[in-house]
């Protein structure tokens, strides 16, 4: 359980790092850039409940 | 119950342009709403989680005394899932199997007579077993959680490409 919780915030970080850093390149509006960013760390989180489940 | 759909309005008028001082108020009208509903509503179950533990999150994300600063279209989004988790509240049936499992207190008479260190044993092992049960009920309802996270997002994300990409 604390695997898990630890693999979502992880996997949170990432995502945010990964949309922020996309959305730069990209080159998206400052609202859609939020809005991305954080579903792409929304789904990083749930891959990384998912690793960690399976583990 | 009327309190969530006054709480559900609140929130729907969040999503007109005013002052800011109308989203305080805003902010102020979901956080009371959903703090008296927890307190008169029965307990009811969405998606696996408890009902009070929606309100309060709804309470502490729109509360007015430690602002929490999310720009406007983030908090649209936030306004129309808000609306939608407290509809489906509304709508839910109350669960009967919503008390928690704790151990029963012996009454007076059998305490005196037999409170032996068996029994206590007894009772700590119902606690732990009812917190595995929980932390399993977790677990489980995480994992549908997540694939249903998974799916929807990449789903959210593609209608978000062709909507930015559509726009240029």
């Amino acid at each position: 359980m604390v695997l898990k919780i630890i693999a979502v915030i992880v996997g949170l970080i990432v995502g945010v790092m990964i949309g922020a850093i996309g959305s730069e390149m990209i080159g998206l509006a400052p609202s859609t850039k939020s809005m991305i960013t954080s579903t792409i760390a929304l789904i990083c989180g749930a891959i990384g409940w998912k690793l960690a489940s399976k583990s | 119950m009327p309190f969530l759909y006054i709480a559900a309005a609140a929130a729907l008028v969040g999503l007109i342009p005013m002052p800011y001082f109308g989203y305080t108020l805003v902010k102020f009208f979901v956080t009371a709403a959903c703090l008296i509903a927890v307190f008169t509503m029965p307990r009811k179950m969405l998606w696996g989680v408890s009902s009070n533990i929606w309100l309060v999150s709804i309470a502490v994300l729109y509360n007015p005394i430690f602002p929490i600063f999310l720009n406007r279209e983030l908090w649209m989004v936030i306004d129309l899932l808000v609306v939608l988790i407290l509809f489906f509240i509304g709508t839910a049936p109350a669960d009967p199997d919503a008390k928690i499992v704790t151990p029963k207190v012996r009454s007076n008479e059998n305490q005196s007579s037999s409170t032996t260190r068996t029994e206590k044993s007894k009772l700590k092992t119902n606690e732990s077993i009812s917190v595995n049960d929980i932390a399993k009920k977790i677990e489980e309802k995480g994992d549908s959680f997540s694939n249903n996270v998974i799916i929807y997002g990449l789903v959210i994300l593609v209608i978000f490409g062709l909507i930015t990409f559509s726009m240029r």
